[in-house]
């Protein structure tokens, strides 16, 4: 096995969104959630793509669901985050956490993530 | 198409060409899932403004189509074309680095050799130092699009991929062009060992990497 690398800052993104939606995690759900939560736009080609990766690092895995007519008769894939991602996600924000730790360039950022 | 979302009582589609497009560039295991769930969020958006969902849907589109196509580079069979078209353009950037940097100062320093058994020699292994630096930009552009982990450089890279693949026919095509300087023959021959070379130090690069790799 290759070493575990920290995660990119989209991957923590996508896996964060993975734990907040729980089992109704699916493209669409995920999109919008990372929108919502970060006001960045996501395209669902850069979306799939991370998902792909992470599935292929053994960080999330994914079953198909049932097709709805709403979706031109396709069906939804749903994401889970596994223990092995949710340990990479913990360390890679860890890592993070001990590179913040201390600065105090954004005063005010680090006061409205503390109340969040 | 979506079609549940009624405008004058007609079902409005995504835009005929956008769909085409992601449905070309999407692998096949995603798909379904991900033209699904653009048809989910266009017939919602649909509903309060058709024109709005329909910028909306090519605006994704266009965003998703370099993701899709270098994922599919990497992981299908279409590695080898994307690859190849990258290790063109990085081959494209060296030998113009050579023609500014060595080509013209190697011109005048050997020019007194011309003619000679000796100028044959160099003329040999200025062209074995040229193809070894084309093989080795195609196997820097494989390093990076092969490697696993996120960094600036494979970032850069999978951004710059859609230009390099544009690039890929121009830069034949001006390797062709007649009003060029040097003979046809000498570039005829020049394109046929330089595109082995690229893309044969991009086959030995991934090699290595897949070697490396458990």
């Amino acid at each position: 096995m290759r070493k575990a690398k920290n995660l990119g800052e989209f991957e923590i993104i996508v896996l964060a969104a993975l734990i907040r939606l729980g089992t109704d995690a699916y493209g669409v759900s995920i999109r919008q959630e990372i929108e919502s939560r970060t006001g960045r736009a996501v395209s669902v080609g850069a979306l799939y793509s991370t998902l792909s990766r992470l599935e292929e690092k053994n960080y999330v895995a994914s079953r198909m669901g049932d097709a709805t007519a709403e979706r031109g008769g396709r069906a939804k894939r749903h994401y889970i985050i596994k223990a092995e991602g949710e340990a990479q996600l913990e360390k890679s924000v860890f890592a993070l956490g001990k590179m913040l730790k201390g600065i105090k360039a954004w005063p005010e950022t680090l006061k409205t993530l503390a109340r969040l | 198409m979506a079609g549940n979302a009624e405008n004058f009582g007609a079902p409005i589609d995504p835009p005929r060409l956008a769909h085409a497009l992601l449905a070309v560039s999407a692998g096949a295991t995603d798909k379904a899932a991900l033209i699904g769930d653009l048809e989910e969020e266009f017939g919602q958006r649909v509903r309060t403004s058709p024109r709005a969902a329909r910028a909306w849907y090519w605006r994704q589109a266009y965003s998703s189509l370099p993701h899709l196509l270098l994922e599919r580079m990497r992981t299908e069979r279409m590695r080898r074309l994307g690859l190849a078209a990258l290790a063109v353009l990085a081959g494209f950037i060296f030998i113009s680095l050579w023609e500014i940097f060595v080509a013209r100062n190697a011109a005048r320093g050997f020019a007194g050799l011309s003619g000679t058994p000796s100028f044959l020699a160099v003329r040999i292994v200025y062209l074995a130092a040229q193809m070894f630096g084309v093989a080795a930009a195609g196997g820097a552009i494989a390093a990076l699009i092969f490697q696993r982990e996120e960094t600036f450089l494979h970032n850069a890279v999978r951004r710059l991929a859609p230009a390099a693949i544009v690039m890929f026919l121009p830069w034949i095509i001006a390797t062709l062009n007649p009003a060029d300087t040097y003979p046809l023959s000498f570039r005829l021959v020049w394109l046929a060992l330089a595109a082995p070379s690229l893309v044969g130090g991009a086959w030995l690069v991934r090699k290595w990497l897949s070697r490396r790799a458990p």
